[in-house]
């Protein structure tokens, strides 16, 4: 039998260092991944096939909690329809937004970066904040919102924003995007900032105007970090709870519930002592959730399979 | 070559003292129980010092039992070896005390929220008070006036009486009087019509009619089902019957929808809760609306916060057909049950929770006007006079019911809880269906009560064919 050459061999074990070092160096985020993540979501499924309330010992229900969710609980697929509309909104408001905002703010002048940190700064915002303000500056009775209206003669009187479904939904709507735009336009000067110089200087020297610049060289070398800002963007939107449970806590009439508020209400009695938690129940919600998340998401990524791949 | 391995060893080390750092702050939680415990140390005598803990979201006591318990720490528990750790929790509290218990770190002693103690009791997560040292005197004082099926399980009490939990209509008479009205609405035909003509006359500046919609779980039970009581005899569930019976709040529901219609409701209810609702209330914008005995402190702060004032009028809940009155409702509240972790220390456990419903905590609270105490022998020395208004009105029970407690904290029910549906009923559209709703609302809830007794549950705490709640 041959011997392999000596540098092979200490190649391969160099390699094998390098590979043995690189688990021990991943090893705690492992670790806490599976204990923080893996775990809870293995438990999350389990407690799904059950009726458990956090008290009485739990008792395996099969599938009945994916039956009641999918027959009898019209109510959630309401929240998830609303989830939708409030993403759809946000979307369309938020996402060219925060990208005007960026091409707008990307480059070096003092005054940009200024402008960078002012729009940013509702992001540290603590959301129940947010919703507390929000909820003061629209209030229907003295909020600024109603004033500033009547002071323009733009309507007579108050406009109740929390009377009504679509005005609820468009103060959480403008609450959030609010919050939010600031940091999508920090991801999106962030990808601007990749994108070779010389390529603008070869558009300049041909003599390329500012739209067409920006459609046929911005867009398209920005689309790869779009992508990955509006995959977050969707899955934190579907999982947005805190600013509507602070804002208008699902009403008027459970209206403006979304997905996760209403899944959050079965796990934790917020508030309504004489009634029991419903840990499986909810489990089976969080599940199904979580599923049309992955399809949503799923069918993104292959919607978009294609985008970036200029090269 | 020697450098090139320290080069790769440096970082493995580092890899393994994270993980290492990681495992060994598992173990850390564990040390900082025991770190905890050896706090428990002695106070120069022979008596071993423990930590009692007590456990609460009740916040107004906080300032009558702060200086209490300082003073108690300082002097008698050096004595009885026992330092007492007093919590008072947020709005999660329910939440973190049922962590709490499943996880064996609850305190010895904590408030119980809620209404039904069964599933507490059955996961042996309540000591009886019969078994502790002294258990059986202590409960002597209230022999009369304890609760089955609320405070007492299976001749066995789990805590006692401590408060009243009373409901009124509350009115701003001076926003009457301006609008010609020189005696409250005793009916709720009366409630629309005054709520109309006051919203009319004072054009936008004050509604008749207030209502908090935001936080329906708080809402849906006190300010509506339990306000329906004096129409109905009942808060949702008719213990003649064992059964639930929403439906009979349909006319009640109308009334309200009405005045929605008619625009006499303050606007913005839909994102307001009770404090949001009672500080315009005390601005002078509300002249009507429903009110439970903890709103007279409400009341009185917000006067002092805004600087406003006015002449405060309480009275008996209106009622859909005055030939076919009932009593307000009003529910006994207790303060403390036992936790399982008392069984370390029964006596010291015990020693507290008689600390906590003594004479001078209980007259201190009263006397105050944080509370209304339950004991009638402490409401005897309550002052001649109140300086909170609304106080004496609140504290008058002659025409209350003490409600029983009602099964629904022992069912798990099916689609939104019976305060939500009754929210929603109000804040959704003004021609809603209102029969139907409370028609499925009853169907969702008997279902679970018959599935709970199939499971066992015992129906006789909850069926008294006695029941009566008409006002005589």
């Amino acid at each position: 039998m041959r011997s392999l050459p000596k540098n092979t061999v200490k190649q391969s074990s160099i390699y094998r260092q390098d590979t043995v070092q690189s688990y021990l160096m991943l090893a705690p985020m492992l670790i806490g991944f599976a204990l923080f993540t893996i775990y809870p979501m293995v438990w999350l499924i389990r407690w799904s096939w059950f009726h458990y309330d956090g008290i009485s010992p739990p008792s395996f229900a099969g599938f009945d909690n994916y039956v009641r969710a999918f027959t009898r609980d019209s109510h959630y697929w309401d929240s998830l329809v609303n989830t939708f509309i409030i993403v759809i909104a946000k979307f369309v408001l938020e996402i060219p937004l925060a990208l005007f905002l960026a091409v707008v703010l990307n480059s070096g002048k003092k005054i940009n970066s200024f402008f960078r940190t002012v729009f940013f700064s509702p992001t540290i915002v603590s959301t129940a904040i947010v919703g507390i303000v929000f909820f003061l500056m629209f209030e229907p009775f003295l909020g600024s919102v109603n004033q500033l209206l009547k002071a323009f003669h733009l309507t007579e009187t108050n406009i109740n924003w929390f009377g009504n479904k679509w005005l609820a939904d468009l103060v959480i709507v403008i609450a959030s995007v609010w919050k939010g735009f600031g940091v999508n336009m920090i991801f999106f000067i962030m990808g601007l900032q990749n994108i070779p110089q010389e390529i603008y200087e070869c558009a300049d020297i041909d003599g390329v105007n500012k739209w067409t610049r920006f459609t046929k060289i911005t867009l398209p070398l920005l689309a790869p970090t779009g992508k990955v800002i509006m995959m977050l963007f969707i899955v934190n939107s579907i999982k947005m709870s805190d600013l509507v449970l602070v804002l208008t806590n699902g009403q008027p009439g459970g209206s403006t519930e979304v997905v996760m508020s209403y899944t959050f209400k079965y796990f934790f009695s917020y508030g309504a002592a004489d009634s029991i938690s419903q840990y499986g129940y909810s489990s089976a919600l969080a599940v199904i959730t979580a599923i049309i998340l992955t399809v949503v998401v799923g069918l993104y990524m292959r919607l978009t399979r294609n985008v970036g791949n200029y090269y | 070559m020697h450098s090139q391995t320290m080069i790769r060893v440096g970082p493995a080390c580092l890899g393994l003292t994270l993980v290492m750092g990681i495992l060994s702050g598992c173990t850390g939680s564990s040390e900082g129980n025991s770190a905890k415990e050896s706090g428990n140390g002695s106070n120069g005598s022979n008596t071993k010092m423990e930590t009692v803990r007590v456990w609460t979201n009740d916040g107004a006591y906080k300032p009558i039992m702060d200086p209490i318990i300082e003073e108690y720490n300082k002097g008698e528990g050096l004595k009885d070896g026992i330092r007492i750790e007093y919590k008072v929790f947020g709005s999660d509290y329910n939440d973190v005390l049922k962590v709490a218990l499943a996880a064996g770190q609850a305190p010895e002693l904590y408030k119980f929220v809620g209404t039904v103690k069964e599933p507490f009791i059955s996961s042996g997560w309540m000591l009886p008070i019969d078994d502790l040292p002294g258990g059986p005197d202590f409960l002597k004082t209230y022999k009369d006036i304890l609760i089955n099926g609320y405070t007492t399980f299976g001749g066995k009490s789990y805590s006692v009486p401590y408060k009243v939990l009373s409901t009124k209509f509350m009115y701003n008479k001076d926003l009457l009087k301006k609008s010609g009205f020189n005696t409250p609405p005793a009916t709720w035909d009366e409630v629309v019509s005054y709520a109309k003509k006051i919203t009319n006359d004072n054009k936008g500046s004050a509604y008749g009619y207030g209502v908090h919609l935001k936080d329906s779980a708080s809402s849906g039970k006190w300010y509506f089902a339990s306000q329906f009581a004096s129409s109905v005899g009942h808060m949702g569930y008719d213990f003649t019957k064992g059964k639930f019976a929403f439906s009979d709040f349909t006319p009640n529901i109308q009334k309200i929808l009405q005045m929605k219609a008619d625009g006499s409701i303050f606007p913005g209810g839909e994102g307001m809760d009770n404090d949001a609702l009672m500080a315009q209330f005390a601005a002078g914008r509300i002249a009507m609306l429903p009110g439970v005995n903890w709103d007279v402190s409400a009341l009185d702060k917000f006067w002092k916060e805004i600087g406003t004032h006015f002449e405060l009028g309480v009275v008996d809940t209106p009622v859909m057909d005055p030939a076919k009155k009932y009593k307000n409702y009003a529910q006994i509240a207790d303060a403390l049950c036992i936790g399982p972790s008392a069984k370390n220390m029964p006596e010291k456990a015990m020693k507290v929770y008689e600390l906590f419903h003594s004479d001078k905590v209980l007259k201190d609270i009263q006397n105050n006007e944080v509370d209304f105490i339950a004991r009638q022998d402490i409401q005897a020395q309550a002052p001649a006079s109140f300086k909170k208004a609304g106080t004496a009105e609140f504290g008058d029970t002659s025409n209350s019911y003490l409600a029983l407690t009602p099964p629904d904290g022992g069912i798990t029910v099916e689609g939104q809880p019976y305060q939500n549906t009754i929210v929603n009923l109000i804040a959704g559209p003004a021609n809603a269906d209102v029969a139907a709703v409370l028609a499925d609302l009853d169907k969702r809830y008997n279902s679970a009560l018959d599935k709970a007794v199939n499971g066992g549950m015992d129906m006789s705490l909850y069926v008294n064919k006695n029941w009566d709640t008409r006002s005589k």
